[in-house]
């Protein structure tokens, strides 16, 4: 009996030494994982044009990707510390927030514009808002998507007339082919082939123009940024290359981004949409990251409490602590 | 062995629980642990008395917990009604159980996960897919424990009762079945259990209530407290439904064992 005590308290301390995390990566770095979307971004164009293996190249460190269909699963990752950096929805990087994962905001891959949107079977009687009652909609969870069709059926007093979904996108395509709903409102590249018999009813694209912006974000591990943090420099300032070239000539941009994610160019182009690739040089200039966002993840924070999807809306000190809005600053600057 | 005897290891259980559970309290309250890892005590009961006061995505408690039973329940009956006469008869007609029995040995080591996709394609979204999965799980189970009771039947009894001038419907139901009873009853246990590990996975797909729906749910808002309440109801009730089959088997099949 004794013995098998002693045993027990032995596990325990074993558990809890393993348990314990380190608060900085202190060795060297000789690998960065950075999880990524499946979507023609930043991130897929600076892979293809080799601007982040280049870099990483020369600081004799590997670069690791992995796959993530949405933030949902990057969070998990970034808590077991499984990757360094993550490209996810806002909400996401606000759930992270408010469950206090270890981790920054550091960078806007990309304001979303028709990229996401709801759309609505032709044919399905579905023609306003209001003939949304009764429906079923898909969206995945905790997904920028859904915070927007959350708002938009709010704003219409629709919440609780519709039987919400949760699925992955593969899924709301599956469901979609097979009938089972006709509307979702999602990303792409799940839009396109929605679109071939469906039609949006609205896009991020309007929200964005009624102030209410959702946008990609990249979020770095707290262990990694504290003790790499000319590394995340050095990423984001590949990333921001991508963004001034998206402006200056979009059709090299593109290509390389579709390129990448093995899609033909027009495909790429129309995946991209409307959304908004700013350099850090815009993000300055318009006080992107110091005020327009913060706002935005203030709103959407008090939104999703409010819908008790997470249990406190994060506070503006809150906000700020976790947008780690130097590296920008730095190449604004530039 | 003796009474104190028996005594002594049911202490060791109860102590091997108060040691997890204090262990459990010390980690969280010196903070050894991230709450998001593991969250403390407190907070798991006072989310369990708040998930059963306002329930979870407006949806009570008890709810999520009856639709998630509803769903086991429908599946079981469901391969109760169907894999025991099937069974039953494979175990005593070698052309049924040529035609059957390969398939269900084909079927029954895929995990449900793999082909859960494809079910979905079939039937839809809706309560079906997720019955029909949780089906597939309890069927083999059943089925098997019926042909190796049939088999287990002295052939003397059937010999003896047919030498007495017992139909062989007579024989069937008053030989046969009894004596595969208590082997019916164990694959019925087994069943529920393989239904019950898939629970979880029946409701990750397109449901909107459920006590899996809802660990899912949580942990895409990386509540850990949320999950760790579902997680111990479905311990406590996976426990639970293992006594009650054993009850019913003790009251149903009392000449087993002796």
């Amino acid at each position: 009996m004794k013995k098998i005590v002693k045993f027990l308290i032995a596990l325990f301390m074993i558990f809890l030494l393993t348990g314990c995390s380190n608060n900085t990566d202190t060795k060297k770095a000789s690998e960065v994982r950075i999880g990524i979307l499946q979507v023609p971004n930043d991130v897929a164009a600076a892979r293809q044009l080799k601007y982040i293996s280049s870099y990483f190249d020369k600081e004799n460190i590997k670069v690791k990707y992995i796959i993530f269909d949405s933030g949902v699963d990057a969070n998990k990752a970034l808590i077991s510390g499984d990757i360094d950096f993550a490209t996810m929805g806002d909400t996401n990087a606000v759930v992270a927030l408010t469950s206090k994962i270890d981790a920054k905001l550091v960078w806007v891959n990309d304001v979303l514009g028709n990229n996401e949107g709801l759309v609505v079977r032709n044919g399905s009687g579905i023609k306003n808002f209001d003939d949304l009652a009764g429906q079923k909609i898909a969206t995945p969870f905790a997904s920028t998507s859904h915070y927007s069709l959350m708002m938009t059926l709010k704003k219409h007093h629709l919440l609780n007339k519709v039987s919400l979904l949760d699925m992955d996108t593969q899924d709301i395509v599956a469901a979609w082919n097979r009938g089972d709903i006709s509307a979702a409102y999602t990303w792409q590249p799940t839009l396109t082939p929605m679109l071939k018999n469906g039609h949006f009813l609205i896009t991020s694209e309007d929200l964005r123009d009624q102030n209410r912006i959702t946008a990609n974000v990249t979020l770095v591990r707290g262990g990694f940024e504290r003790s790499h943090p000319k590394l995340v420099a050095g990423l984001l300032k590949q990333l921001n290359k991508t963004h001034a070239e998206m402006q200056s000539e979009p059709e090299v941009t593109i290509k390389a981004a579709s390129k990448q994610m093995d899609l033909g160019y027009s495909e790429a182009k129309s995946q991209i949409g409307t959304s908004k690739w700013l350099t850090a040089k815009q993000m300055v200039n318009q006080r992107f990251l110091s005020k327009t966002f913060p706002e935005q993840l203030y709103i959407t924070g008090k939104f999703m409490s409010q819908q008790q999807t997470i249990d406190h809306a994060p506070s503006k000190k809150e906000i700020n602590k976790f947008i780690a809005d130097k590296y920008v600053s730095e190449l604004g600057d530039d | 062995m003796n009474s104190k005897g028996k005594k002594n290891y049911w202490l060791i259980t109860v102590a091997t629980w108060l040691i997890l559970f204090v262990a459990w309290q010390l980690a969280t309250s010196f903070k050894m642990v991230p709450e998001i890892l593991l969250p403390s005590p407190e907070k798991v009961v006072s989310t369990f008395v708040k998930l059963s006061e306002y329930g979870y995505n407006g949806i009570p408690l008890w709810q999520h917990f009856l639709i998630t039973m509803a769903r086991l329940l429908s599946a079981v009956v469901l391969a109760i009604v169907t894999a025991i006469p099937l069974g039953l008869i494979s175990g005593r007609i070698k052309v049924i159980y040529s035609i059957f029995d390969s398939i269900i040995q084909f079927i029954r080591p895929i995990p449900p996960l793999a082909y859960y996709t494809i079910l979905i394609l079939w039937v839809g979204i809706g309560e079906t897919s997720k019955v029909v999965l949780l089906y597939l799980a309890a069927f083999a189970p059943i089925y098997l424990a019926c042909i190796s009771g049939v088999n287990r039947v002295k052939d003397d009894y059937i010999k003896s009762a047919e030498s007495l001038g017992a139909s062989s419907k007579q024989v069937f139901f008053h030989v046969i079945f009894p004596s595969a009873l208590p082997d019916i009853f164990t694959g019925i246990r087994t069943a529920v259990g393989m239904a019950y590990t898939t629970v979880v996975a029946a409701e990750m797909v397109a449901a909107t209530y459920g006590i899996g729906w809802m660990i899912i749910n949580a942990s895409k808002y990386l509540k850990s407290d949320v999950m760790f309440v579902g997680i111990i109801i479905l311990g406590i009730t996976g426990v639970v439904l293992d006594q009650i089959l054993k009850f019913i088997e003790r009251k149903v099949v009392f000449w087993s064992g002796q």
